[in-house]
């Protein structure tokens, strides 16, 4: 299991090189000038050239790109456009707030989903089961920004029970958090509903009650565990519309993480920010995938065991 | 009466049917059948015959909401189970009345380990910690042969055979009075099947059950069945004590079973298997089910249901060909 684990941390290295690569060249065809933004509009050539020198950016995009790597691995992303402050230093100090925001969509997600999805699949075409699936085709629907707005007229404009913006307590992340987990809880109720329907049918759980147990024990152990494989595999593949969903929100919030510097920073035009934010991304949702693997482990013990025979 | 000859079952008028959007299974219908303590009831018939909702409804666990036990009577050391409540029910379920399952590798639930899956039960029922449980259920793996370190892994990690004595020891593990084992060994290779069996044959007569073996296998039963009851859409056609069932076989459908055993010893005896296939349990012939496919059948049959009538202190059957004088099958009287 420990070899896998690492196995799959050095797969990051490639993901990273190749993510980095493709945005680092991005960048460089975006339209605009490190340079002019740095001097201005009112610099000389002779200047401008003085400066690209300085910045190296008259060197191949090879170069260029083995240098940002180089630099990047000893924890130097370059500095800020405006302020030139360390790069790494100011995606750090947000990220915290980026894994707060989507471990807390992903409780939000389960907190609300497992309940629906068991109720929704154990009394299948009863009027629950109709609320749920009303409600995953209207949670899929609504888009993020659209739903964080109605949420803060709602609950911070209208009710002022809960603040619109900025970090201030647990209260803070309530409608950020839901906001988020919003998508994720409609298709992972959809997921659970399914999987109930399909583990309730499946001979094990006749032998479970055939032992005298009760249809709570049968349901919450014997079934709910079999159904875990798929919701796991469910909030797997959702991470990457969880992180996108989170850009938008913490923009909306104005939620201090990794979204709100990226778009920040996309549209002050800060080409060393963008690209470290990115690759940060990038990272982050490499190490959740493999988290997410992990836990399959332990939910699914056929699949443990594919791990430690394929060391 | 003996005190040996105890009733621990009786079922009376069974009726059950699956029930959807307006089709009707007749899965069940209206049979009787009685298990003395300590005595193996052989219950035969052809895929479709209705042999697994029988021991469903015996468990109460006929599967909602398409099942129904429309009417009928259950009674299990004196109570109805028919009119227990769920919680009494379980309460029976796997102390009283346990079942060994048809398919050993769906029957066991994947993701748990066979020691917790066993240990489960006796949780259940004898109200004790769980690590005295797990150590139980480990000595009840060594009891069906398995070495009881294996308790901690996975049923994925067993082959077929395994699985199915881990299944035999969950039903085993509470020693209940009334065993029903379904096709225990049909999803077995054949030099494991003799193995199962012996080994379920021993553990019913150290531990005093009763059983009603469910099998379309006759070499099964000769081997382990007191009484059998021959089963074919539903209906109970015949019931008697293994020798009446194997040397006085009355009922065409038996003997059309017996025809359809090859006979590796003579090839010269063919198989005659028995026409046609199994009716439609939605749509019952009426009169005697079975006259469809039956070589003796005449115009009477067509329309007169049989009612299973005694033809000796042991044997029923329910034919009415034996209304007419002189009727013999041909198997009968070799
Ligand atoms: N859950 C269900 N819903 C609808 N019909 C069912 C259901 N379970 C069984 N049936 C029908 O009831 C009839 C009897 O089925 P049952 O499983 O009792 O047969 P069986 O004698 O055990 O057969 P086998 O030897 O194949 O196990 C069949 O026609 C079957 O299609
Ligand atoms: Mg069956």
């Amino acid at each position: 299991m420990i070899r896998y684990i690492i196995r799959r941390m050095l797969w990051v290295i490639p993901t990273v090189l190749v993510v980095s690569f493709l945005v680092y060249v991005a960048m460089d065809l975006t339209p605009g000038d490190p340079a002019n933004a740095v001097l201005g509009d009112v610099a000389t050539d002779e200047q401008y050239n003085q400066v690209r020198e300085e910045m190296g950016l008259n060197d191949p995009i090879v170069v260029r790109y083995f240098r940002y790597v180089v630099n990047a691995v000893q924890g130097d992303l370059g500095t800020t456009l405006y302020g030139k402050r360390s790069v790494w230093d100011e995606v750090m100090s947000r990220l915290p707030y980026t894994i707060y925001l989507t471990l807390a969509s992903i409780v939000v997600a389960v907190i609300f989903s497992l309940p629906l999805g068991i109720l929704a699949g154990i009394r299948q075409n009863t009027w629950i089961d109709t609320l749920a699936s009303v409600f995953s085709f209207v949670g899929m629907a609504i888009p993020n920004f659209w739903l964080g707005i109605l949420l803060i007229m709602a609950f911070s404009v209208h009710l002022g029970w809960l603040p619109s913006m900025g970090v201030h307590g647990f209260k803070s992340i309530i409608l950020p958090a839901i906001t988020v987990g919003t998508g994720l809880t409609a298709s992972l109720t959809r997921t659970v509903r399914a999987a109930m329907l399909d583990v309730i049918r499946q001979d094990y759980l006749r032998t479970a009650r055939a032992k005298g147990l009760s249809n709570r024990v049968v349901i919450l152990k014997h079934a709910l565990k079999n159904a875990m494989i798929p919701i796991v595999t469910i909030i797997g593949t959702n991470m990457a519309g969880l992180l996108a969903g989170a850009m938008v929100t913490e923009t909306v919030f104005s939620w201090p993480g990794i979204g709100y510097l990226t778009i920040k920073s996309v549209l002050g035009g800060d080409y060393n920010l963008v690209t470290g934010c990115i690759i940060i991304t990038a990272v982050l949702m490499s190490l959740i995938l493999l988290l997410i693997d992990v836990i399959y482990g332990f939910v699914d013990p056929r699949i443990k065991a594919q791990y430690v025979e394929g060391r | 009466m003996n005190s040996n000859d105890k009733k621990v079952l009786e079922v009376k008028n069974l009726t059950v049917t699956y029930e959807s959007e307006g089709s009707v299974v007749e899965a069940v219908n209206g049979i009787n059948l009685d298990l003395t303590a300590r005595k193996t009831v052989g219950l035969v018939g052809e895929t479709g015959a209705g042999k697994t909702t029988t021991a469903l409804s015996l468990l109460g666990l006929v599967q909602k909401p398409q099942g129904h036990v429309k009417n009928g009577k259950i009674i299990i050391n004196g109570k109805n189970i028919l009119e227990m409540t769920e919680k009494e029910l379980e309460n029976i379920r796997g102390k009283e009345i346990a079942m060994i399952f048809q398919d050993p590798m769906t029957a066991l639930n994947p993701v748990m380990t066979v020691g917790d899956q066993i240990a489960e039960s006796i949780v259940k029922h004898e109200k004790v910690k769980y690590e005295e449980a797990f150590a139980k259920a480990s000595e009840l793996l060594e009891t069906v042969g398995i070495d009881k370190a294996r308790a901690k892994e996975y049923p994925h990690q067993f082959s077929g055979g395994m699985r199915q004595r881990v299944v035999i020891a969950i039903a085993l593990a509470c020693r209940p009075g009334i065993l029903i084992a379904d096709e225990p060994t049909t999803a077995l290779d054949v030099t494991i099947q003799a193995q199962v069996l012996d080994m379920m044959k021993k553990l019913k007569d150290e531990y005093e059950t009763s059983m009603i073996m469910i099998t379309h296998d006759l070499g099964v039963v000769a081997e382990i069945c007191d009484e059998v009851a021959v089963m074919y859409a539903g209906h109970i056609l015949e019931y008697g004590v293994l020798e009446d069932i194997f040397n006085r076989t009355k009922h065409p459908y038996t003997e059309g079973l017996f025809n359809s055993i090859p006979d590796i010893n003579d090839d010269k005896i063919r198989l005659v298997p028995i026409d046609g296939g199994m009716p439609d349990p939605s749509n019952l012939p009426k009169g005697c089910v079975f006259h469809p496919r039956c070589p003796y059948a005449d115009e009477k049959c067509k329309t007169e249901k049989p009612e299973l009538k005694n033809i000796s202190e042991t044997h029923q059957v329910a034919c009415i060909a034996y209304d007419r004088p002189g009727f013999s099958l041909g198997r009968s009287n070799s």
